[in-house]
């Protein structure tokens, strides 16, 4: 008996692995400065949902594209995270005023997946590739987060490419701290690929 | 034509200290100031004067702790 190792399709810890693929969600052409930060700010806060149906399945999603354009390039974010979880099937939507740290979420398995000082280059689809690859189940939304923390801000920031959809995104601006409390619901989410 | 940037930089320091005010990309204004002493309404009618007609859209406006905010954007969207 023989095992054949295909090299681009494995299953780690019951995530299915595709390597290779993405998916993309949303193809708006609205400029939304706040996504996925806000360079106007020293500090801010984004978040957006997507439902399963949208997710077409699990996937150990190991990166993401999001569409970027306005930098006066290079333009450089500096402590940048991004949290990745699971949200209960039941919620589609954030609430009017949502919480920064999701406690009014019901979220699971909040990972983050990636720690980075970002540097814009160029306009257009930007990969970026997690540290920690999330392993999406498939049945939940997912949920996700970026935290900028820079902690200074300066000229020539731009915006995301992105789609009207309701109540599927949230922000939050702050100097001279990273927000709290409760941020402001938007009716618009960046069009993003998932890498999987 | 575009923004007269000296003019309403002197307009804008009879109130506060003006930390930027220029072009931030293709498709917006931004200003910030420190130490602003008036209200929204001030900076808004200044503003009105010399932005306003090249950058018509008021995007994002914030004033805490008289430090102020503004990106004025050539372009409309939704929200």
């Amino acid at each position: 008996m023989s095992m054949i190792i295909n090299p681009y399709f494995s299953n780690l810890g019951g995530c299915v692995n595709v390597q290779g693929l993405n998916l993309q969600v949303g193809t708006g052409t609205t400029n939304i400065f706040q996504y996925p930060a806000y360079g106007l700010f020293n500090f801010s806060w984004t978040s957006m949902i997507w439902n399963a149906a949208e997710m077409a399945g699990a996937k150990q999603i190991t990166g993401i594209e999001i569409e970027i354009g306005g930098y006066t390039v290079p333009y450089t974010y500096n402590n940048q995270t991004i949290k990745l979880a699971h949200l209960a099937p039941a919620t589609t939507t954030f609430d009017a005023n949502p919480a920064i740290d999701w406690s009014d979420m019901p979220v699971s398995d909040v990972t983050i997946v990636k720690t980075f000082n970002w540097t814009i280059s160029t306009s257009g689809w930007l990969v970026i590739n997690f540290d920690t690859p999330f392993c999406y189940n498939g049945t939940s939304n997912l949920i996700l987060g970026w935290e900028n923390r820079d902690g200074s801000w300066t000229s020539g920031f731009g915006s995301a490419e992105s789609t009207l959809i309701t109540n599927k995104g949230a922000f939050a601006n702050n100097d001279p701290s990273f927000p709290t409390g409760n941020g402001f619901r938007y009716s618009y989410r960046m069009n993003i690929r998932f890498k999987y | 034509m575009a923004v007269d940037r000296n003019a309403l930089v002197q307009e804008l320091e009879q109130y506060g200290n003006v930390v930027f005010c220029d072009i931030n990309n293709i498709i917006s204004y931004v200003v910030v100031m420190s130490d602003w002493t008036s209200d929204q309404a001030t900076f808004e009618a200044i503003a009105n004067i010399y932005i306003i007609p090249y950058f018509p859209y008021l995007y994002n406006f914030t004033l805490q702790d008289g430090t102020i905010k503004a990106q004025y954007n050539s372009v409309e969207f939704n929200s």
